[in-house]
């Protein structure tokens, strides 16, 4: 049994993490087409129509999660999505493509694939498939809010110092040096 | 309401952990930093006089007419160093405010001594434009062939007993600085030390 506090502040956390992605994925969408090309896993004259449907299924998925009613049905929509783009990076991870971009979010920060990537995924695909178990009813107090707007605010900031350290991280492995 | 606190608890927890997790990657790149920059040295080619070597003994008038004697055992136990540059050199005119304050600032005292060869007129104009005009200047073509000096600016520390101790083209604050780092790790430059812990 999940307590709706949980379920409320996994299904914000994610709907706030698919809008921003599906933003900067159409804001950027010349660039967004080069990746998904970049990740060389589709034939070419799919690469386009897929660039352009992703941010629309994760703006949908944002949408549904806030949306009580259709909440279930999109979770059930993001998990597949999700292990979808961890396949497609484990896959190029596999075949030593580590030098193209993640794709996730801005171009200003140009994450590089990584295990963490793959990592993270996984922690999203988890905190989907949470919010598909049965919830436990209580009435809801005003602690509750309280627990709801914090626990919103500190995975943003994690999630922000996490893409930092996704960022630098390999960028501090290519450095020269003594050895 | 018990229920709410137990909840707000839990996960105030478990952002915690993630907390943690963070800043232990954090440390990871900090650790990471530090293997990957390593110090730099100022750049030794095989020189005429060698590290160990006693400093050649020359006695020498300066620009203001001032006998300096360079070489030999200091009788003030401080150390020289001997900075070897040219006006027309623009690294040798951003390294200056470095030597300066090395000679008032360095411990155990060091002696700077400007060194260059050319026309007299022309060293006065720089001595006056740069405001250096309290540190001894030589002009002696022989001081820099002495010391096999090819490319400037050129420093050579020189310990308190007459012994060369480092020396090196010097580009930046941190090859000057290397060559009393080297100095006090008694290495002959710090791409000896880096060498040594490599093994």
């Amino acid at each position: 049994m999940i307590d709706p506090v949980i379920e409320l502040s996994l299904c914000f956390a994610l709907a706030l993490l698919f809008a921003a992605a599906a933003w900067h994925k159409v804001s950027d969408r010349v660039r967004f087409g080069a990746t998904v090309g970049a990740y060389s896993l589709l034939p070419p004259w799919l690469v386009s129509p897929v660039a352009r449907l992703l941010p629309m299924l994760e703006a949908g998925i944002a949408v549904g999660l806030v949306y009580p009613p259709t909440r279930r049905a999109a979770a059930l929509a993001a998990v597949p999505l999700l292990m979808l783009y961890t396949v497609a990076i484990a896959t190029n991870l596999a075949l030593g493509r580590r030098e193209i971009d993640c794709g996730c979010f801005a171009s200003s920060a140009r994450v590089p694939l990584s295990n963490w990537l793959v990592f993270r995924n996984v922690i999203l695909i988890v905190a989907a498939c949470v919010l598909l178990l049965p919830m436990r009813t209580r009435a809801l107090v005003w602690v509750d809010g309280a627990t709801v707007v914090t626990t919103l605010t500190t995975l943003s900031l994690l999630w922000a110092t996490g893409q930092r350290l996704a960022q630098t991280g390999p960028t501090l492995r290519r450095f020269g040096g003594v050895r | 309401m018990i229920d709410a606190l137990l909840i707000s608890n839990g996960l105030l927890w478990l952002l915690v952990i993630g907390l943690a997790l963070t800043v232990l990657a954090l440390t990871r790149q900090i650790g990471l930093l530090h293997e990957r920059i390593s110090p730099v040295g100022a750049l030794s080619p095989e020189a005429k006089v060698k590290v160990g070597d006693p400093a050649p003994e020359l006695a020498l008038i300066d620009l203001h007419d001032h006998p300096v004697q360079i070489g030999g055992a200091s009788k003030d136990e401080s150390r020289t160093l001997l900075f070897f540059l040219s006006p027309t050199c623009p690294v040798c005119d951003t390294l200056l405010p470095t030597v300066e304050r090395v000679a008032r600032t360095e411990v155990p005292r060091v002696r700077v001594i400007l060194a260059s060869d050319g026309l007299p007129d022309e060293h006065r104009a720089f001595v006056t434009e740069k405001r250096i005009s309290h540190l001894p200047y030589i002009l002696s073509a022989p001081l820099g062939m002495t010391y096999g000096v090819a490319k400037l600016p050129y420093a050579v520390l020189i310990d308190e007993n007459g012994i060369v101790a480092a020396q090196g083209l010097v580009n930046t604050r941190e090859h000057l600085e290397s060559l009393f780092e080297a100095q006090r790790r008694g290495v002959a430059s710090i791409q000896d030390y880096l060498e040594e812990k490599a093994k």
